[in-house]
């Protein structure tokens, strides 16, 4: 007990002798930090040329469209600029509330995102879960691999080949659908069907590569653990509950705080390939709204103050999961 | 032979199933593509309907989809490094002791991944900054993140210091320091954001959408939309093969032009699954 502790002591002191070495080895020419500012803005002027692009980048790109923010506040014209626009105060946001296709679309996109934070949000999880029983390596690869393929296909490209799977008159669902005796059906001027489509494309597009996170989890859970479970005599059903979702639960929970500052985005580019107003009823997310009020349309102003007050929900909505999480478990994003 | 309970069979007709369902619509498109495109009834549920090639005759005598393509490719590459060299640039310095701004830079750096300008502000902005029919738009605004900063900074930081200050001592600047020496061990960060970045920008339709009026810088995804979700062809650019057009139904040649365009791809990313699975774990562990 003694002597471990000594010996503990030791390991400490030893630590601290190294780390003071290490600091002094650092104040070397070049790598010391107690150089004056002028001399030291002399000897790395490179590091702060390295870091120039990205700033500059990030400053045009991110930092200016947040100054362009104030076009909400503006009775934005595309000829008068963000300099020479009248201002609005707050009349946009006003606007807002009173909206009845803003109303329809905030309303469509929190059932959306509700459904896809219950479906597509845990299925790679139950993917990589299953992925993880199937005991041929080959056939495990085989699988996997075809299973990444609908990632490097574009969206486009997605929503082209459903499009045409599900066309009126030559789609091969139709025709299988009509040969087993069951009437067509015109999937994308169907309102009710939207919602089942757009989640079935996100499941068949993001179900593998979504699994890949999870997989590394697995990968990184301790084998140890499932030797003692097996020689304890516990089955393969209880290994998964007890000892891999518990060890993939971390990146999980992370995955769901993220998951929840974008919940209100709805992918919002797949369904503008998707829609069309027959279905804004229930396709007509906040996003395409935005996007035909202000891109296609012209009150580019009043669009602003729509996307601003979702990104404040977005970023209020991100902030309470992580306080939850944080509060239910101990794994947070900050 | 392991032993085989009836959960492994329902697990493996689950996941032959799932196989069938996520190459049917793929084995559908080669199949309509290889049909008889005059047929304007024509019904394919799996196998192709008359044989026949005139729709990929018809793409390559076209000859778009190629210009589209090279475009694509054009945009990937210079988009590819100026986002590996930018990035690597901007956290290199983050792990040198003497560089005065860490902190500065680091806010600077996570305010861009929580908020935004949003998509009006942003396409004005870009609109004032003359991105409106420049390629530049397909390279710039993506080339860094913070996501990135922050991930090749966690790299380079896990390098052994000793590796630099070898190179410090032999008198190595902070330049040649991080592409002789940091750059080359770290390949596998490198090759999984490259992957990361080209797929991106393959898949990009949006941003071109908005920003591009000239069709000669067109990429391929918007030649794509344009077939498959617009159904407009009116731009075929000479009247035969406006004419031979008529002999071949949109859909035929649709379904050809997403195999031309996906073939390439479909062959060479089974490859590559190395890097990306390794990026994602490295994503996983971000610090």
């Amino acid at each position: 007990m003694e002597a471990e502790k000594r010996s503990l002591k030791d390991i400490r002191r030893s630590t601290r002798r190294l780390a003071k070495a290490e600091r002094k080895a650092e104040r070397r020419p070049g790598l010391g930090s107690s150089v004056p500012l002028s001399v030291n803005l002399r000897k790395n002027f490179a590091l702060y040329t390295m870091v120039l692009p990205g700033f500059v980048i990030l400053l045009l790109f991110n930092y200016l469209p947040m100054y362009g923010i104030i076009m909400a506040f503006q009775d934005f014209r595309p000829m008068l600029g963000f300099t020479g626009s009248p201002w609005a105060g707050l009349r946009h946001f006003e606007r807002i509330i009173g909206d009845p296709l803003f109303h329809r679309a905030f309303m469509n996109s929190v059932r959306l995102g509700i459904l896809s934070l219950l479906i597509s949000f845990p299925a790679p999880l139950v993917f990589a879960l299953l992925l993880n029983e199937i005991r041929h390596a080959k056939f495990k690869r085989v699988v996997q691999t075809i299973s990444y393929m609908p990632f490097f296909l574009s969206t486009v490209i997605i929503i082209g080949l459903l499009r045409d799977m599900l066309s009126y008159s030559g789609g091969a669902i139709n025709i299988i659908l009509e040969s087993i005796g069951l009437s067509r059906i015109d999937f994308f001027m169907r309102a009710d069907l939207f919602r089942g489509i757009f989640i079935g494309t996100g499941l068949w597009q993001s179900i593998g590569f979504g699994s890949i996170l999870y997989l590394a989890a697995i990968a990184g859970v301790n084998p140890e653990l499932y030797e003692s479970a097996r020689i304890d005599g516990a089955n393969r059903l209880r290994m998964a509950f007890n000892i891999t979702i518990p060890g993939i639960m971390p990146t999980f929970v992370i995955l769901f705080i993220l998951n929840i500052g974008t919940l209100l985005n709805n992918d919002w580019n797949t369904i503008l390939l998707m829609y069309n107003p027959a279905i804004f009823s229930t396709a007509d997310v906040v996003g395409t709204y935005v996007f035909r009020s202000g891109i296609e349309g012209t009150t580019q102003s009043y669009a602003a103050a729509v996307g601003l007050s979702m990104s404040i929900i977005s970023v209020v909505m991100l902030t309470i999961a992580n306080y939850v999480a944080r509060w239910v478990g101990e794994t947070s994003l900050w | 032979m392991k032993r085989m309970y009836p959960f492994d069979y329902f697990l493996y007709a689950l996941m032959v199933l799932m196989t069938a369902a996520w190459l049917y619509p793929l084995i559908l498109t080669l199949s309509i593509s290889l049909s008889d495109g005059t047929d304007p009834l024509l019904r394919v549920t799996f196998f192709p309907v008359d044989f026949n090639i005139q729709s990929y005759l018809f793409i390559f005598q076209d000859g778009r989809i190629f210009r589209y393509y090279f475009n694509t490719i054009g945009y990937a590459l210079g988009s590819v490094v100026v986002h590996l060299l930018f990035t690597s640039m901007m956290a290199f310095p983050f792990v040198v002791k003497d560089f005065r701004g860490k902190t500065f830079l680091n806010v600077y750096l996570v305010i861009t991944m929580f908020f935004g300008g949003g998509l009006l502000p942003s396409f004005f902005i870009n609109r004032a900054l003359g991105m409106i029919d420049n390629p530049l738009v397909m390279i710039l605004p993506g080339a860094v993140s913070g996501f990135a900063v922050i991930l090749f900074r966690t790299f380079f930081g896990n390098i052994p210091t000793e590796l630099r200050e070898s190179a410090y001592m032999d008198g190595a600047g902070h330049y040649r320091t991080l592409f002789q020496i940091i750059l080359p061990v770290s390949k596998a960060v490198l090759a999984t954001f490259a992957l990361m970045n080209i797929v991106g920008t393959w898949n990009a339709w949006f941003p071109p959408m908005l920003y591009f009026r000239n069709p000669n810088l067109m990429p391929i995804q918007i030649y794509l939309r344009r077939m498959l979700i617009l159904f407009d062809f009116s731009d075929a650019q000479n009247v035969d093969l406006r004419a031979m057009h008529t002999l071949v139904t949109n859909r035929t040649l649709r379904s050809a032009a997403v195999i031309v365009t996906i073939f390439p791809v479909l062959c060479i990313y089974p490859f590559m699954q190395k890097h990306f699975t390794k990026g994602m774990m490295l994503g996983s562990v971000k610090g």
